[in-house]
């Protein structure tokens, strides 16, 4: 970590001569989001580690379905690779999970980190093409609501802004831009977002019951509270469908421009992102899925918080490198 | 559990590893006269020898009920030093070895909780072996509270990710190559401990450590994080499965 262990606080007892090794630095912000990340990487591992996933069902069926609407050139390798983690379930599923859980811990590992966070693109890649067949974006059924463009591909790009090195001049005002520049972040950022608001108002999202039924929809194995929420949820917007959408894709839209406005409406924007994410999350994703013991991520929610955190304005405080994290435990 | 029965297997050979090690560490630090947690070790202890059995049951030993018992006075325990930490130091002040801070004690709480949650949540089932209980996911009214697992999970698993970051706070310090002042020798250095017990994240305070030598080197600082880490994960991975 450069940038952790860059801070030497000299932590020596007095009469202790000074250290030959460099000594152990606090979490700034950009680690503390690096450390978010590798806990959500290592809840990943062990979802995979469910009975479910070891058996054939998880290759032939629920991997290889996703090349449903895919062009053939990118369909085929997920129809392949499903029936191969299909007929090789244990050792593939293994494989996958102890995968995830060791970029969990490479990340929080300072010596690791870059290895880790590289690996962890590569992985997230592999996994939006092959697990997810492109998050639903060139079959036509990318709903942000839901979880578009895939959850897994925005572990890549947090990967990618959250590398730990410095471009040189001055520090920049969010973590974000730290790595890549501020110029690239925002690009990044009104990219994602502004996909997001285009996908809101693809096909089906636009019709009066596709909010509705995507909602209803999700209920099956959830635990009577989540049902009740989803419930209450999707007859608000019953027949309201499209009205919905667009002032979804319209927030959206908002959101994928404050990045460019001045720091305290871009911050404001933020709150927005974040709290749509939330919603997205708790009605349209259910949490993840995590309580019908058939997920295997988080889904795009806390993602997409981790994100906003990471494009937050600190200009008008301290300068980033001094911001002091907590320690852990 | 309902997982792969290699995997709980797997599991549960590490757990009872860490009971056997987190006894061996009690006793070294009673025979050796060296500083350690011991409410914490003693937890590992009954977490690990609990999991183990969870896990498989031929490993069981205790029943599901004298198992809740344990975890819940474990648990008051740990509120009463929660309690005593932020009298003695706050909030934000730091534990006598002057690294862990009041999260030390709240994580342990929210394991002590996880266990007994699982106690009282999962199902007894037809044992695969021996005379133990088998555990099965949460059922009836227990899916209704799926949320508290969760969040016992994601403080689980944030406390092993920042435990792991912070695991070179107890890195030992050595002096440079050239002799400036004599050093304790190096065979009876413990694991973990640098020059008089100084540790990289280790903050000292006025007037003590440093050469005067009057404390005991902290033992094995970096296993007893290591420990925390599986057991964090392990303990995880049963929580998922109760989901």
């Amino acid at each position: 970590m450069s940038d952790a262990s860059a801070s030497l606080s000299a932590a020596t007892a007095p009469g202790v001569a000074r250290t030959t090794r460099r000594a152990w630095a606090r979490p700034d912000a950009r680690r503390s989001l690096q450390l978010v990340l590798a806990t959500i990487w290592l809840i990943d591992g062990v979802l995979q580690m469910q009975a479910v996933f070891f058996t054939r069902t998880f290759g032939a069926e629920m991997i290889a379905g996703m090349s449903a609407g895919n062009p053939s050139l990118l369909a085929r390798p997920i129809t392949w690779s499903g029936q191969t983690i299909g007929h090789h379930a244990l050792v593939s599923n293994a494989l996958f999970a102890l995968g995830q859980a060791a970029l969990g811990l490479g990340i929080a590992w300072r010596p690791t980190v870059k290895p880790a966070l590289a690996a962890s693109i590569v992985w997230s890649v592999g996994v939006w093409w092959i697990g997810e067949g492109l998050g639903g974006v060139l079959n036509g059924n990318a709903d942000p609501v839901n979880g578009a463009p895939g959850a897994v591909i925005l572990y890549a790009l947090l990967a990618v802004l959250l590398w730990p090195v410095d471009r040189p001049g001055p520090s920049p005002a969010f973590v974000a831009a730290r790595a890549v520049g501020a110029p690239v972040a925002k690009a990044l950022w009104l990219v994602l977002w502004g996909s997001l608001s285009y996908f809101a108002l693809l096909g089906q999202n636009r019709s009066d019951q596709g909010l509705h039924d995507l909602i209803i929809g999700q209920t099956g194995g959830e635990p009577g509270w989540v049902v009740w929420i989803d419930r209450h949820s999707a007859s608000l917007v019953d027949h309201h469908g499209l009205g919905s959408m667009v002032v979804v894709a319209v927030l959206l839209a908002v959101v994928a421009i404050g990045v460019l406005l001045p720091p305290p409406a871009a911050n404001a924007t933020l709150v927005v992102a974040v709290v749509l994410a939330l919603c997205f999350w708790v009605v349209g994703q259910n949490f993840g899925a995590l309580f019908t013991n058939g997920a295997t991520d988080v889904n795009s929610g806390p993602l997409l918080v981790l994100l906003a955190v990471a494009y937050w304005d600190r200009s008008r405080g301290q300068a980033l490198d001094s911001v002091p994290m907590p320690e852990g435990a | 559990m309902s997982g792969p029965m290699w995997l709980d297997d797997a599991f549960a050979g590490v757990m009872a590893a860490i009971a056997l090690y987190s006894l061996g560490r009690l006793v070294a630090a009673r025979v050796g006269r060296r500083p350690t947690h011991l409410d914490v070790d003693a937890a590992h202890v009954l977490m690990g020898t609990a999991m183990a059995g969870m896990l498989v049951p031929s490993l069981g030993t205790l029943s599901t009920g004298v198992w809740a018992l344990v975890f819940a006075a474990l648990a008051g325990w740990f509120v009463w030093r929660c309690y005593l930490f932020v009298n003695q130091h706050g909030v934000e002040g730091r534990d006598e070895d002057h690294v862990h801070h009041l999260s030390h004690y709240l994580t342990h709480l929210v394991m002590s909780g996880s266990m007994l949650y699982m106690y009282l949540a999962a199902t007894p089932v037809a044992t695969r072996s021996g005379g133990g209980t088998m555990m099965a996911g949460a059922t009836g009214t227990t899916t209704e509270f799926v949320g508290l697992p969760l969040l016992f999970l994601v403080v689980l698993f944030a406390s092993a990710i920042w435990e792991l970051d912070g695991i070179e706070r107890f890195a030992p310090i050595r002096p440079p190559r050239a002799p400036v002042a004599p050093t304790p020798t190096p065979a009876l250095a413990p694991a973990g401990a640098g020059v008089n017990g100084t540790f990289a994240g280790q903050v000292a305070e006025p007037g003590e450590g440093g050469s005067s030598g009057r404390r005991a080197p902290w033992l094995a600082p970096r296993l007893e994080a290591a420990c925390h880490i599986v057991m964090c994960v392990t303990m995880g991975y049963m929580l998922v499965l109760l989901l």
